[in-house]
């Protein structure tokens, strides 16, 4: 399965989790299950957005305050990322 | 501890932390426990017992891990406490809340030949998720006893006791033929290879199955204890197969979730409302509907940003005509004829441009936080990502793209979270197309003055132009920047739809719309007041100022873009602030009068009773819209080419970018001014 999800996301699409448990064959719940696993193993990255890329705050601009940039982050889409994974055969 | 013929027995609880262990072990041995640490090592080990109907139970709480494996000590003493034989019986625990995860642990034990029973913990709580589980069913296709249970509720324990017995009597063994056929079905035969080479009867409680499993994870400690079996040449061959098997654990996990994914089909119901809904979110994630539906809705919204907006816009308009008592007031008193002209031609002009464009600022604010606020903002993303691609970009720059509709500065800021510096590059070019909130302070002043009703029209000319442009800039700096490497799809979680918190979104409009006024207010002011300084002639002969003589030297050139030299000052100031290019707008057409009356050969202040009918008088509907378009898509400000230059930490793009802005503005500028004349 993680050959085929690799396989899957290569195509630098963003995917639902509904359309790639579809793909897969296996239940969202399950894929978010296994989502979840590959992220405790540090194979997928889990981004929210907002509070990620601007947390530090927006380099020349000081004041965050009326800020249109933030929006509630509760209303981002969460991103899962895969990361670049090891040839050895562990990774647990 | 072993189990004398149904006079004494061990049980094992074993789950994942926070399955429930610790509530069922206190209440199977209330006081009777006994805490310490596992030999030799610091982790926590907590046995008790409890009698029923005449036997003597030993219950060993093992640490609370997530699967089998060799990770941690915890896990390791998990499952030697197990393979020695220290259970007769292990009572598997999983949260029914979330199954689907907290079965894993089951499947990472399948294949341990020792009696168990899978106790379906906290069913409470997925009853009230709307979640059924056909226990019947998982006991048929698992071969052990399954309990439902709440560890927390003493009076649903017989069913427990019961199934304990039975496991022990029975020896019930999980049925591991359905995920060996997951393992047989690896990619490269990997799992048969390897089975090939263990001894068929396997190791102890470990089976063949469950060895072979561990092995391609590369669990060190299976590994040692199977080598010890072999002979040194298929110690060898073992090791070289296993040397040349990439991502084993993640591909055994994958079968294993596949398998529980199986176990839990038609077992596992789901009930609840999703109807319309969620017929509406299909559209609106629709591959191909997804994207009309959300250039239709932004559309929509956009044009209605204009109905609340026309009130305030009108009200606005009323202020210049306040400049004539208020001089007469100031003249009164005797007030200087300087500050007279400052109070009636900066002040006022400022507050009529900062209420004009406030209107349309709040509207925008409105519809937009309205469609984020209920989630479907992230849908937009969402069916776009496509166009990203298309684009070059990784899915990730979609949301600094959004973003940048609020502030570009945040969209720059925002392409941290794309590792690839190129793509991040790439981002920020792009970003810089879309509109920001300042535009959408001064675009819909002029084009509503100019083109009434029609102004919508210039707003949807306006995206469809982005469209385009983005598509050009992706293909003039992708080349250089675009990498097929640097592109990583992603999984995008969307947020569920919900009713709008009308308190807190317009408490958030309030905010930034007072945010962007006062803002507006300040720059607009200073501005104005430098521009009317510069211009300022008491003579009211303005040719000897050296703004007008330079503007007139330079509008032979600045006209073939359709700017007079006044919009193309403002133009040039709008790359400080986009709200400038209104102060400056206001100072050279109204401002000091002269300047104005001298370009049109008028009366100065009397001609010109409000900047509305200066703009009117002295350009023509192209060049407005020439203007527009300049404005629109120069670059978006100061703050903003300061922020790209800190995100890309490269001088050479930033000015690459900027220099590639102000060519397209002013191309677009020509074409938009040059079509249009031929029409307008």
């Amino acid at each position: 399965m993680y050959a085929r999800l690799l396989r899957l996301l290569k195509d630098g699409r963003a995917r639902l989790p509904e359309d790639l448990s579809r793909e897969l064959g296996i239940s969202p719940e399950t894929l978010r299950a296994y989502m979840a696993y590959l992220a405790e193993r540090g194979m997928l990255a889990r981004i929210r957005w907002r509070n990620d890329a601007l947390g530090q705050g927006c380099s020349s601009c000081l004041s965050c305050r009326g800020c249109p940039a933030w929006e509630d982050a509760e209303n981002d889409p969460v991103l899962w990322e895969m990361r670049n994974s090891t040839t050895d055969r562990g990774n647990s | 501890m072993t189990s004398t013929a149904g006079a004494e027995a061990s049980i094992a609880l074993l789950g994942q932390p926070n399955s429930g262990k610790s509530t069922l072990f206190n209440a199977l041995t209330g006081a009777r426990q006994r805490v310490g640490n596992w030999p030799g090592k610091t982790v926590e080990k907590k046995e008790g017992y409890y009698t029923r109907a005449g036997v003597h139970y030993h219950v060993a709480d093992l640490p609370g891990t997530y699967s089998l494996s060799a990770n941690s000590e915890e896990e390791i003493i998990t499952r030697d406490h197990i393979a020695s034989g220290g259970a007769d019986v292990v009572c598997i625990l999983a949260d029914s809340s979330q199954l689907s995860r907290s079965l894993f642990m089951l499947a990472d034990y399948a294949g341990i030949r020792c009696p168990a029973v899978l106790l379906l913990n906290l069913m409470d709580v997925a009853e009230k998720q709307g979640k059924q589980v056909d226990a019947a069913e998982l006991e048929k296709r698992l071969g052990i006893p399954v309990v439902p249970f709440v560890a927390a509720d003493l009076r649903q324990y017989e069913p427990f006791h019961e199934a304990v017995e039975r496991a022990l009597k029975q020896k019930t063994l999980i049925d591991t033929g359905s995920l060996t056929a997951k393992y047989r079905a690896l990619e490269g035969q990997v799992y048969e290879q390897v089975l090939a080479l263990l001894p068929a009867e396997g190791l102890g409680r470990y089976s063949a199955d469950w060895i072979a499993a561990k092995l391609l994870e590369g669990d060190q400690a299976v590994q040692a204890a199977v080598e010890e079996q072999l002979s040194a040449e298929k110690k060898h061959e073992l090791r070289t197969f296993l040397s040349q098997v990439s991502n084993g654990a993640l591909e055994t996990a994958g079968a294993k979730f596949q398998w529980v994914d199986e176990l839990l089909d038609g077992v596992l119901v789901q009930s609840g409302k999703k109807a319309a809904l969620s017929r509406f979110d299909r559209l609106a994630t629709h591959r191909r509907w997804g994207k009309p539906l959300a250039i239709l809705i932004i559309l929509l919204g956009l044009i209605a940003s204009f109905f609340p907006a026309a009130p305030i816009m009108l009200a606005g308009g009323m202020i210049p005509q306040l400049g004539a008592p208020i001089g007469a007031a100031l003249s009164a008193i005797g007030a200087p004829q300087l500050l007279i002209d400052l109070m009636s031609q900066v002040v006022l002009n400022t507050l009529y441009f900062a209420v004009a464009m406030i209107g349309f600022v709040f509207g925008v604010n409105l519809v937009f936080g309205f469609l984020e606020e209920i989630g479907y903002m992230a849908r937009v993303s969402y069916v776009f990502d496509g166009t990203m691609t298309r684009l070059g970009l990784q899915g990730k720059a979609v949301m600094p793209l959004v973003v940048s509709f609020g502030c570009t500065i945040g969209g720059a800021a925002g392409t941290r979270v794309i590792d690839s510096w190129a793509q991040r590059v790439l981002t920020i070019a792009l970003a810089w197309v879309v509109p920001c909130a300042a535009t959408w302070a001064i675009v819909p002043v002029i084009a509503s003055l100019f083109f009434g009703a029609w102004a919508p029209l210039v707003i949807v000319a306006i995206f469809v132009v982005a469209g385009l442009h983005m598509l050009v800039t992706a293909k003039v700096f992708g080349s250089r920047l675009i990498r097929d490497e640097d592109r990583a799809g992603l999984i995008m979680e969307l947020p569920p739809y919900h009713r709008p918190r009308w308190g807190a979104l317009l408490r958030s409009i309030l905010v930034r719309t007072w945010d962007i006024l006062s803002r507006a207010l300040r720059i607009i002011f200073i501005v104005s007041l430098v521009f009317w300084l510069v211009t300022y002639s008491a003579g009211g002969s303005p040719d000897g100022s050296l703004l007008y003589r330079f503007g007139r030297a330079i509008e032979p050139v600045t006209m073939f873009f359709g700017l007079t030299w006044q919009t193309f000052l403002a133009y040039i100031s709008s790359m400080v602030s986009k709200e400038a290019a209104l102060g400056v707008l206001g100072s050279l057409y109204l401002g000091a009068g002269s300047i104005f009356s001298s370009t049109l050969g008028g009366s100065g202040p009397q001609m010109a009773t409000g900047l509305s009918e200066a703009l009117l008088a002295s350009l023509s509907a192209p060049a407005a819209l020439a203007f527009i378009f300049a404005v629109t898509f120069n670059a978006p400000c100061l703050m903003a080419i300061t922020s790209t230059y800190q995100e890309t930490r490269s001088l050479k793009w930033t000015l690459r970018i900027l220099a590639y802005y102000f060519a397209t503005s002013l191309l677009l500028a020509a074409i938009v001014y040059h079509v249009a004349g031929l029409f307008l």
